[in-house]
């Protein structure tokens, strides 16, 4: 297991390696975007751009950079903003609980609505619950988070003049649990339905499958409960891909999180990731596409190292 | 798979050739039962026909110009002279929804078609080669797949620019890897088999083998997920659009709803009927991809 680990690990260093070499180029390499005029400022003379590029490192050679750049990360410096001179750790450090939040929600009402009804789909199959399931979920695959968080919106505020906090910065679940409900409930409940129509869809299929094997005649023959039957040897058996999709919806997320927290106006990585890419940020994109990669390869590992647990045949060596 | 064999080795098409009449009523009579067995990819197939008669006959539909400030009030509610009604601008939303199509499927189409043909090229690249070409190939993929697509989107259209080429081009990025990977998949399967030990045996060299045998088998697995690809493609580009990166253009989806989130106060309908539309046009070609990958390879079935 633990050789795996290290294993799973050095792949996951290489991913990374080859993603932020392709992000630096690609940052660099384009035309009309130069951080050394942001820096400047507005009243900008060639001679005080000059003087940026200088100071920035921007005239060495691209292997320079990167070099400065990946150091930095491993002594923990993750770069300077060049809009606010901030540094790009505080602001992580100071944003992070924000979109850590709305992924735990989003998590939460995904497995909460997503498992239920595909078991409740897979077990009353051709049943009107069975429709009712997989056609919401064929909607819900379908509908763009955009849309759906725009109409959450305009809606209630149109009808009932109902709009939830926005603008008002993050509101800190211990000072006010009611005020951070109504701030990240929406956004999570909007995120989560994509994903949830994914687990009922993936949840139904595998369940499926599963109540055909003989080991479920078996354990029906000896007089197992129905309700035993399905939770523990059923669902339990059937859960290996669901948690496979809810660990790449996971590491997705902050694709989403860049849609919804725009227009929840939640001051999480998300939007600091736009406003960044939007400003031609370098330091920002260039550490926060690190950030991205280091979610997903360490959520796929905990995927796969959950597989040991959910089925003990699987033993990794 | 056995089923495409079949329909075109050179005998089916040779003895169904001497009769077109019964070719022809016989085909419709295959497609109906088809359509019969599969109800959900019958309605995409539907939806996406009609959206793209939208798209192709738009100008014909759409009783105003997209961008026409004077086809009505402003913010009119729906009316028999205005179907979806109109928007803040004064422009007519029905209109606007029918042009917006073009944007959407055009770019789904090409970026798909284009993504799909690189992918499949990269999957037997990488198959058939292995070694040192193979693990650099899926390390790249590996890591494409890895990472929020919609990241690498917006990293790559605000770096080169909104346009109609860059977005195809980022919208490409993003349909390679995942078509790579199955096709890669397949060929490592195909190259195995006798029929490919035979022809290298008898003296076949690389590309032939490549072209002849291995290709065919692959093509049809890469369109069935391009196929699957198209919704997720759709969704990209309207939430690129959304976001202000989209392409340039007269009545997009994506923009749209985005100025009806930001005008206030709120007109409904302006945010309703463009992302409705998005929605059902996503749906059609999810329903269409669903019920083509089974049909088509039941290996595939749940796959997504």
């Amino acid at each position: 297991m633990q050789t795996y680990i290290v294993r799973r690990l050095l792949i996951g260093a290489i991913i990374l390696f080859v993603l932020s070499v392709a992000v630096f180029i690609l940052l660099r390499i384009v035309p009309g975007s130069d951080p050394a005029e942001l820096r400047c400022g507005l009243n900008c003379t060639p001679e005080g751009i000059k003087q940026a590029r200088e100071e920035m490192g921007l005239n060495d050679p691209y292997v320079v950079q990167y070099w400065d750049w990946l150091s930095g990360v491993f002594t923990g410096d993750l770069g300077t903003s060049v809009v606010n001179f901030r540094p790009v750790g505080d602001s992580i450090k100071a944003r992070f609980p924000v979109t850590f939040e709305l992924m735990v929600l989003t998590l939460i009402i995904t497995i909460v609505v997503g498992i239920p009804f595909g078991v409740a789909s897979a077990v009353w199959k051709n049943s009107p619950i069975d429709y009712g399931v997989r056609v919401s979920a064929i909607f819900g695959l379908a509908v763009p988070s955009f849309w759906l968080a725009t109409l959450v919106l305009i809606l209630p505020a149109t009808w009932w003049g109902y709009a939830p906090p926005l603008g008002a910065g993050y509101i800190h679940i211990e000072e006010d649990l009611w005020g951070n409900l109504k701030q990240f409930v929406p956004p999570a409940a909007v995120l989560a339905v994509g994903s949830a129509a994914g687990v009922m869809r993936l949840t139904r299929s595998s369940l499926l499958e599963v109540l055909r094997q003989d080991y479920m005649r078996t354990a029906r023959a000896k007089g197992l409960a129905e309700r035993a039957l399905i939770v523990r040897h059923g669902l339990k058996n059937s859960l290996i891909p669901v948690v496979t999709v809810l660990g790449l919806q996971m590491a997705g997320l902050l694709g989403g999180a860049i849609i919804v927290e725009q227009i929840f106006t939640l001051p999480g990585l998300g939007a600091f990731t736009f406003e960044a890419l939007f400003r031609k940020d370098f330091p920002v994109v260039q550490t926060m596409t690190l950030y991205a990669g280091i979610t997903v390869v360490l959520l796929n590992l905990l995927v796969d190292i959950s597989y040991a647990w959910l089925d003990p045949r699987i033993r990794y060596s | 798979m056995s089923k495409d064999v079949a329909i075109a080795s050179p005998s089916f098409f040779g003895e169904e050739a001497a009769r077109p009449e019964a070719r022809l009523s016989q085909r419709i009579a295959k497609l109906g039962q088809l359509a019969r067995q599969n109800p959900l990819g019958t309605i995409g197939l539907i939806i996406i026909l009609v959206f793209a008669a939208m798209a192709v006959f738009a100008p014909l539909i759409a009783p105003y110009a997209p961008t026409d400030t004077r086809a009505g009030g402003v913010d009119e509610s729906m009316s028999w002279s205005h179907l979806f009604g109109t928007n803040r601008a004064g422009q007519d939303i029905f209109s606007r929804v029918v042009h917006g199509s073009r944007i959407s499927l055009s770019v789904a189409f090409i970026s798909v078609l284009g993504g799909g043909t690189v992918g499949i090229l990269l999957g037997i690249i990488s198959g058939y080669l292995g070694g040192i070409v193979d693990s650099t190939i899926q390390r790249t993929v590996d890591a494409a797949i890895a990472f929020p697509a919609l990241l690498l989107l917006l990293i790559i259209t605000q770096a080169l620019g909104p346009s109609f080429g860059t977005i195809v081009f980022a919208l490409m990025l993003a349909v390679i890897p995942g078509v790579t990977r199955v096709v890669r998949g397949t060929v490592l399967s195909e190259k195995n088999n006798q029929y490919v030990e035979a022809a290298r045996a008898s003296g076949a060299w690389a590309p032939r083998i490549l072209l002849r045998h291995i290709l065919p088998n692959v093509v049809a697995l890469g369109i069935i997920v391009m196929t699957t690809l198209l919704g997720a493609i759709i969704l990209a580009e309207a939430a690129l659009s959304f976001l202000g990166l989209g392409i340039p253009s007269s009545a997009s989806w994506g923009q749209d709803v985005n100025k009806a989130r930001q005008s206030l106060p709120y007109h409904i309908p302006a945010a309703i009927f463009p992302g409705a539309a998005i929605t059902l046009t996503v749906l059609g070609f999810n329903l269409l991809g669903d019920a083509i990958r089974d049909i088509a390879d039941p290996r595939l079935r749940g796959s997504r």
